[in-house]
């Protein structure tokens, strides 16, 4: 059943202020920021709480008036956001049983995550900074969640990118966070390559990437195949999947809020929902529905060996959420997709929790300690006690290199394009005779281990 | 005299927003750059040249007078003694194929060979594969903001668009097609090559001149969506290379040098917080991220070219996603990292300096969320370019 026009003024207009309101706030605070002036923690943090308050509300109420509609299906038509010759770009804002529920899970966990942060990041210098960057990608998740259309999918995308990788580098004056920061940002842009070229694959077959024109039976196998396969490498970036598992421990270096909110909940999940919205065209190809249960079971094994070996909390939670996106990718490509849609919104609230509990968790291991006499039972080492020495070892050495899955991607793409870049760079140079006086970095190895 | 003015010079759709932007992108790297960089009456001279050289190519109409502009405008680049002569020779071949294919234009012998010259011409100016060197070779040893004003007034394309267009019907349609893969070829190349690279001036000479370079994939759609990010995108490039370039001058002088090769994290971003935002909105716009102008034209330019030849325009997100990340890891290298307390207090950007480098900003981030004025004021001239295009191509079609 095709969406229906939501024609309601004022279902319209709260439909638009819960997607705007976090992108006003961010408008606000960056003009304020840019005036020089300064504000207090306590207004920056009120006016955070108010924004993903009004967009709870604003949720509520399209929940309330979609259930009046047939199809529980609306679609929000606000004009073109700029046309030229028989190309526009349309502002069209879905809301339906996919959109509804991670929209509405945006704007709750946010909310508490700056609730919470009101006090975690007290007195830190970049607590302006922070929640900036919280509304940037609040904002840029409403946007992807609500698009009617894959263009402006890519547009709430990209903001959500952007802002984790900044977030990542928050504490800059560490050069970990920076390079974590910049591998992060190399495997997102990677995959957006699939993304891209993916959304104008569709534009290029059907004239139009409306969710809509992504229908059953509207491209060919073939074509689907195609599309699908790119799309595919998108959702594989955003959603750590093998081979670019790698990343999500790395993300770690932020501070625990936005880990929390970016890592646990929302951005990881981005990936999930392009492929459950891209389910009609994947149903069109039997290669990219058997490649998304592939990644998703094999990154679901990643993960759960993986983390095994990891040494600190957050690594360990990130390989948790590894497995369950894998999982989850698995039920996509099995047509689970109500179950799917079940899995993100609970493994995000879970996940979220685990993740802000994180930093007091020794504190709270010593008081259960102490409360037992200063015995606690160890617990996860009974499925590896089952397994014979040689492959516990095989299995340990593969959990501890991470699966080889770096060095994999350092070899199969870094490398060569770095291998590539230097012969460029030293034609050039041999070209305008400059010889040895060419800066080819001194040591290539470190540099290529930073990319 | 004003007839003969009015024959010889022209402001149309095509040329208003060029010469209005380059305008105010020259006020304002005048205004922004550090005094002991235009300190001399050469260097004064220098600057008047391009300036004048520019805007008189801008605006004729005669091909003689588009040659002179571009000429005068190349005079502190050949001029350039810390330039290698490599580089140099490369610009004054490119002056004399124009000047020799104009000529042959003009006797209405041998179009091929007048056609083959004004392109190696574009070529050579627009910094394409494989006469790319110079460029990188001026942003390093050249005065990196009066070279990069010279690269970023892309009179390539206003000879494509007053002179091969018009002048060679019959031989454009196709060859604006090979120049167009050789532009996404060049994008690519030149991403590639930024990636090892480690000294910031030429990471920026690659980057921009892999950007550049996309601007030509709108010939290959060859349609009003196309072209109108084509030349879109030829606002975003120079308005964002204008501040990259500034930005990178600003810290080399408190630096007390160039940068040099970059190993480490500099940290001076703790020192520079406001510096390091020009720097990362103007990379973000060059990269064509959402919220910046840069994202319109590139989204324009990639309908554009891979509606018209899919595969091919692949080339564009590939090489913008290298770029993102090269001009990301450059912001890292030169902002991140601990804070540099053993550099003389200076202050982060003056008034002087702050005033043009948010001037520059606003635009790409307003364009950006607002974009169809920018939109508006392009596609006339994306139409009738357009217009051109297609009734050259019907006067090829034999018996048409």
């Amino acid at each position: 059943m095709h969406p229906v026009p939501m024609h309601d003024v004022t279902l319209a207009g709260f439909a638009a202020t819960a997607v705007a309101a976090p992108g006003v706030s961010f408008a606000l605070l960056g003009l304020l920021w840019l005036l020089g002036l300064k504000l207090s923690e306590k207004f920056v943090a009120r006016l955070t709480c108010f924004t993903y308050v009004v967009s709870a509300i604003g949720l509520l109420y399209v929940a309330k008036g979609l259930y009046d509609l047939p199809g529980h299906d609306g679609v929000l038509q606000l004009g073109d956001w700029f046309k030229v010759g028989e190309y526009s770009f349309d502002l069209a804002l879905h809301f339906d049983s996919i959109s509804l529920p991670l929209l509405g899970m945006t704007a709750i966990l946010t909310g508490l995550i700056a609730a919470f942060s009101e006090t975690y990041m007290h007195r830190e210098p970049g607590y302006y900074r922070f929640f900036l960057l919280l509304h940037s990608f609040g904002f840029g998740a409403m946007t992807a969640f609500s698009a009617g259309h894959l263009d402006l999918l890519v547009v709430g995308w990209e903001l959500v990118g952007l802002s984790s990788v900044l977030l990542i580098a928050f504490f800059y004056q560490r050069s970990g966070p920076a390079a974590c920061g910049v591998r992060v940002f190399g495997i997102y842009r990677a995959a957006d390559i699939g993304l891209l070229a993916g959304v104008f694959l569709i534009h290029h077959y059907r004239h139009s990437a409306s969710l809509l024109s992504i229908g059953q039976h509207a491209l060919t196998a073939d074509q689907a195949t195609a599309a699908g396969l790119l799309l595919l490498l998108g959702a594989m970036g955003k959603a750590a999947q093998a081979p670019f598992s790698g990343w999500l421990p790395r993300a770690m270096e932020g501070p625990t809020p936005s880990s929390a909110i970016f890592y646990g909940a929302i951005s990881v999940h981005m990936g999930a929902y392009l492929l459950l919205r891209a389910r009609p065209l994947l149903d069109d190809s039997f290669l990219a529905l058997g490649a998304v249960t592939f990644i998703g079971v094999f990154t679901a094994i990643h993960g759960v060996i993986a983390g095994r070996a990891a040494s600190d909390t957050k690594t360990s939670l990130a390989y948790a959420a590894v497995t369950q996106l894998g999982l989850i990718f698995a039920e996509i490509g099995l047509g689970w997709t109500n179950l799917a849609l079940l899995h993100i919104v609970g493994h995000s609230m879970i996940r979220t929790l685990q993740f802000l509990r994180a930093p007091s968790m020794l504190h709270e291991h010593h008081h259960m300690r102490a409360a037992a006499g200063g015995q606690v039972d160890l617990a996860g080492t009974s499925i590896e006690s089952l397994m014979p020495v040689w492959l516990r070892q095989h299995l340990y050495w593969y959990a501890l290199d991470r699966g080889h899955l770096d060095r994999f991607l350092q070899a199969a793409f870094v490398r060569p394009i770095f291998a590539v870049s230097r012969a460029l760079l030293s034609f050039d140079a041999r070209l305008l005779h400059q010889g040895p006086h060419i800066a080819l970095p001194a040591n290539p190895k470190a540099e290529e281990a930073d990319a | 005299m004003t007839a003969l003015l009015n024959t010889w010079f022209t402001i149309d759709a095509f040329n208003t927003v060029p010469i209005v932007l380059y305008t105010a992108l020259f006020v304002s790297a005048l205004l922004m750059l550090p005094r002991q960089d235009l300190r001399g009456l050469s260097v004064k001279f220098d600057y008047l040249l391009v300036f004048t050289g520019t805007m008189l190519a801008y605006c004729a109409t005669q091909p003689f007078l588009i040659w002179a502009g571009w000429t005068i405008s190349a005079i502190p680049l050949l001029t350039a003694s810390h330039v290698h002569k490599l580089s140099r020779a490369t610009v004054a071949a490119g002056c004399l194929a124009l000047g020799g294919g104009i000529f042959l234009l003009s006797t209405g012998d041998y179009p091929e060979w007048a056609f083959a010259l004004i392109m190696l011409a574009v070529i050579q100016r627009k910094g394409l594969f494989p006469l790319q060197s110079w460029v990188g070779d001026s942003f390093e040893h050249g005065d990196i903001v009066l070279h990069g004003l010279q690269f970023n007034a892309h009179l390539g394309l206003v000879i494509i668009a007053r002179i091969a267009l018009p002048l060679l019907p019959d031989l454009s349609h196709s060859s604006l097609m090979i120049l167009s893969d050789i532009g996404l070829a060049t994008a690519v190349i030149s991403a590639v090559m930024a990636v090892a690279e480690s000294r910031p001036r030429r990471v920026l000479a690659y980057v921009v001149t892999s950007q550049a370079s996309s601007i030509l994939a709108g010939l290959e759609g060859m349609n009003v969506e196309a072209i109108t990010g084509s030349l879109m995108h030829w606002m975003v490039v120079p308005m964002a290379t204008t501040g990259l370039l500034a930005v990178l001058r600003m810290l080399e002088v408190r630096n007390g040098g160039k940068l040099g090769t970059l190993q480490g994290y500099l940290g001076l971003g703790g020192r520079f917080p406001r510096l390091a935002t020009f720097f990362l909105i103007s990379g973000v716009a060059l990269v064509g991220l959402p919220g910046t102008m840069g994202f319109i034209s590139e989204d324009l330019l990639m309908h554009g070219a891979l509606e018209a030849h899919p595969w091919i325009g692949l080339a564009i997100p590939v090489a913008t996603a290298l770029n993102a990340i090269t001009i990301y890891r450059l912001f890292t290298r030169l902002f991140l990292g601990a804070r540099v307390e053993a550099l003389p207090t200076v202050p982060d950007a003056r008034l002087r300096e702050r005033l043009p480098l948010t001037a520059i900003v606003l635009a790409l981030v307003v364009f950006g969320v607002f974009p169809q004025l920018a939109v508006n004021l392009r596609s006339r001239a994306a139409e009738q370019l357009v217009r051109a295009e297609s009734q050259n191509a019907a006067q090829a079609v034999p018996g048409h």
